[in-house]
């Protein structure tokens, strides 16, 4: 019992250091951005902290946070940073990061409120995997691949408001596994207004609430990490009626049913009263921008040349479609077999969606690098060699678009070509990772059948 | 680059050419009444940008009509009396699509325009007209002036920061510079000053030697001087262009910015919608082999 509580001291001591040198990581990180602005012609802060701080401001003033250029959050992000700009100091313990420009105790308050992001973050991830039961020692480095990925704590420390989603999707996923479905489908109503692409998660959130593993008035039970690897007993599912009234039925349970109505309710809410406020101004900056997003400047995606190329006209419709469909396709085949894998699917769904978008920025990778950790007690992926390449193909491949990118829009050469064959290496390495991650993985439903005995079944709560 | 086409010896700031002084009361009436015939409307001098009023009446920045602006409510005039470029240089420096546009200005003020400017607060305003291809960033201005280097900006026009050139409108800035005229009358004042302006390129349209040119032309300039009353009401104001002599030539500054080439738009779609193919075929494929259905059928060891 001592040693037990002892090692027990040891791991908390553990995960608090982990928490402690991330901390100081990020706060070296951010006078380091501090100098980078002052004194190199790129700058550290993102371009997008400066947006969203101006909107604050002008909402702060009673003007439409649209009128900044290029804001185009929803005006919740502007409504939660218009503190910033009048309690300064404590209001910067809640929300997130610094910009320059400002005197130093209103920067120095704008770091605290990404570390607490950050740190959120990395506590769901520790919640979620102690909720499967995940050993501490697997918790500790799952947590350290969010906290110290270098893609998370620079673009983090760059000004960045990802973490804030990174950790309501996360908490999205803890309330469905305690059982609190219905406030899951709040956060995931207001989530989707504040940054659209969780719609993609929709449909596995539906499919998850299976009344065969969780229903009102039976607990529902978590499958375990420790039963990875063991053969369960075959669910009563064969000798469920299959007729399509019975799929039908199962489909449109009480639970899913109200899943919907109330995350649908609040996003309708949200976007019925900013458009009360702020008009079709609103509807356009915030919504409809991100629906049809073209953009020809160059970026990782794919497509960017070939919409630069085809810009002065107008793509014909089967033009569209045709670059919708594998994104489409993708989608639905990740869904219908990974959705009862809640995580898991997150995951694959978040790298294909950003790999096939139309527009592709380096922040869009946080989206999947906050659910990795969730993901990895179940990969048998080896780090030597497997998790290695895996790292080095994808890395490389941005680098060496990086470098293409360079030459054009700093030297100004005519790079265009070299830049898209860079953006076709990007998706190959994008599909070669989501490839050998599927390939990993052990499947693992997080909830038990329910006709699978058990102890300490979970509740559904209301 | 452009090449500076040096009329008179320049002269540091601020240098005083000694002159002699006009005493008479009635040639300072003769000045001021060709002054303000020649001068600008007195609300266009005591608006806060002097292009605003164009993009009133007008959607669009047009040269002709913007000339045609200038040229209605701030007529050029060849009297001596009134201020004279003497000197214009323009550059482009640094590499790629963020570069900035330097201009040097030299200017000269005779001696019975001083005695009368010397009571009055002065600012030199240039106004840049932006070709197509690039724009200036009004955040990034903003933060200029908040530095301290420029009194005031504006941009006006089209302000959209992230259109190709081809879908977007010109736009102008429209710069303010302190001018702290020296007080001692009667002699003439040669003025020089040198600002950068940090531009960004907009994605061209499509060539077919890959390049696009963007050439610059010369910038409108003008000086304007309000009186120190403390009320409005006895405020007045005086705005003026300042021509030069003689005609600068000056080499027209040119950047060249890179395009997309109109012969590889067919490759590059094909190849692109196929590559994206291949990619979902791929996952599509090793997805079905790797799941389990929805329905639940049992977990098999991994």
């Amino acid at each position: 019992m001592v040693f037990f509580c002892s090692m027990q001291k040891t791991m908390m001591i553990t995960f608090r250091s982990v928490l402690l040198f991330s901390t100081i990581l990020r706060v070296l990180l951010i006078l380091y951005g501090d100098w980078q602005d002052s004194h190199m012609e790129v700058r550290y802060t993102d371009v997008d902290y400066l947006v969203f701080s101006d909107a604050a401001a002008l909402m702060s003033s009673g003007d439409s946070p649209f009128k900044r250029t290029t804001y185009r959050y929803s005006p919740l992000l502007a409504f939660l940073l218009i503190p910033n700009a009048v309690l300064h100091r404590s209001w910067g313990k809640f929300l997130f990061s610094a910009s320059e420009g400002h005197n130093f105790l209103w920067w120095s308050s704008q770091w605290q409120c990404l570390y607490f992001a950050d740190l959120l973050v990395g506590y769901l991830i520790r919640t979620i995997l102690k909720l499967r039961g995940v050993p501490d020692n697997v918790c500790i480095y799952s947590v350290i691949a969010w906290l110290f990925n270098p893609f998370t704590f620079t673009i983090g420390t760059r000004g960045n408001c990802e973490p804030i989603v990174c950790a309501v999707i996360l908490w999205i996923i803890t309330c469905i596994m305690r059982g609190k479905v219905y406030q899951a489908a709040i956060w995931y109503g207001f989530i989707v207004h504040f940054r659209i692409y969780p719609i993609i998660y929709a449909l596995p959130l539906v499919l998850v609430l299976d009344p065969r593993y969780l229903q009102s008035g039976q607990k529902a039970v978590l499958m375990k990490w420790s039963s990875r690897q063991v053969e369960l007993p075959q669910s009563s599912d064969a000798t469920e009626p299959r007729t399509f009234c019975a799929v039908l039925v199962r489909m449109l349970s009480g639970t899913r049913i109200l899943f919907g109505l109330i995350s649908g309710g609040i996003f309708l809410g949200c976007t019925g009263l900013f458009y009360y406020l702020y008009g079709m101004e609103f509807l356009h900056e915030a919504l409809l921008y991100h629906l049809t997003r073209a953009d020809p400047r160059h970026n990782f995606s794919i497509y960017f040349y070939h919409i630069y190329l085809n810009y002065e006209r107008e793509l014909s419709i089967m033009e569209k479609l045709v670059s919708f469909l594998p994104q489409f396709a993708v989608q639905l085949v990740l869904i219908f077999c990974f959705a009862l894998d809640l995580p898991f699917c997150f995951l694959a769904q978040t790298v294909a969606f950003v790999a096939f978008n139309k527009v592709i920025t380096a922040q869009y990778f946080v989206w999947f690098f906050c659910l990795l950790p969730v993901v990895m007690p179940w990969s048998k992926m080896k780090l030597k060699w497997q998790g290695l390449s895996c790292m080095l193909c994808w890395m490389g491949t941005q680098l060496h678009w990086l470098l293409w990118g360079y030459l054009l829009e700093f030297k100004g050469k005519n790079v265009f070509l070299q830049l898209w064959i860079g953006s076709l290496l990007f998706l190959a390495a994008n599909t070669f990772v989501l490839v050998a991650i599927i390939r990993h993985h052990r499947y693992c439903p997080i909830f038990q059948p329910l006709n699978f005995v058990s102890k300490g079944r979970l509740k559904v709560n209301r | 680059m452009a090449k500076k086409f040096v009329l008179l010896m320049l002269l540091s700031r601020f240098t005083i050419c000694i002159g002699a002084q006009s005493s008479s009361s009635s040639l300072n009436q003769d000045a001021d009444s060709k002054f303000n015939k020649q001068s600008a409307s007195s609300s266009l001098c005591f608006e806060k940008y002097i292009t605003q009023p164009y993009f009133r009446q007008y959607e669009s920045l047009i040269d002709s009509n913007f000339q045609e602006y200038l040229r209605h409510n701030l007529p050029l005039n060849s009297e001596k009396a009134f201020p004279r470029l003497l000197d214009l240089g323009r550059h482009l420096i640094g590499e790629g699509s963020h570069r900035r546009l330097s201009s040097s200005v030299t200017f000269s003020i005779q001696p019975d325009l001083v005695s009368k400017l010397s009571s009055r607060l002065c600012e030199v305003i240039i106004i840049e007209r932006l070709p197509s291809g690039v724009f200036a960033d009004p955040f990034e201005l903003e933060h200029i002036v908040q530095q301290g280097v420029f009194k005031d900006v504006s941009v006006l026009g089209d302000i959209n920061l992230e259109l190709p050139s081809f879908r977007s409108n010109q736009s102008i800035v429209e710069i303010h510079l302190d001018m702290d005229l020296n007080k001692s009358s009667g002699q003439e004042i040669v003025q020089d000053f040198r600002i950068e302006l940090p531009l960004h390129a907009r994605y061209p349209p499509l060539g077919e030697s890959g390049y696009s040119e963007v050439i610059f032309g010369v910038p409108d300039l003008l000086l304007r001087c309000l009186s120190l009353e403390l009320s409005a009401a006895a405020q007045s104001c005086l705005l003026t262009r300042i021509p030069s002599d003689v005609d600068l030539a000056l080499n027209p500054v040119v950047w060249l910015i890179p395009a997309g080439i109109k012969a590889h738009a067919k490759l590059v779609s094909l190849v692109t919608f196929a590559s994206a193919l291949l990619s979902a075929i791929s996952i599509i494929i090793v997805s079905l082999k790797q799941s389990r259905p929805v329905s639940g059928e049992r977990l098999k060891q991994t």
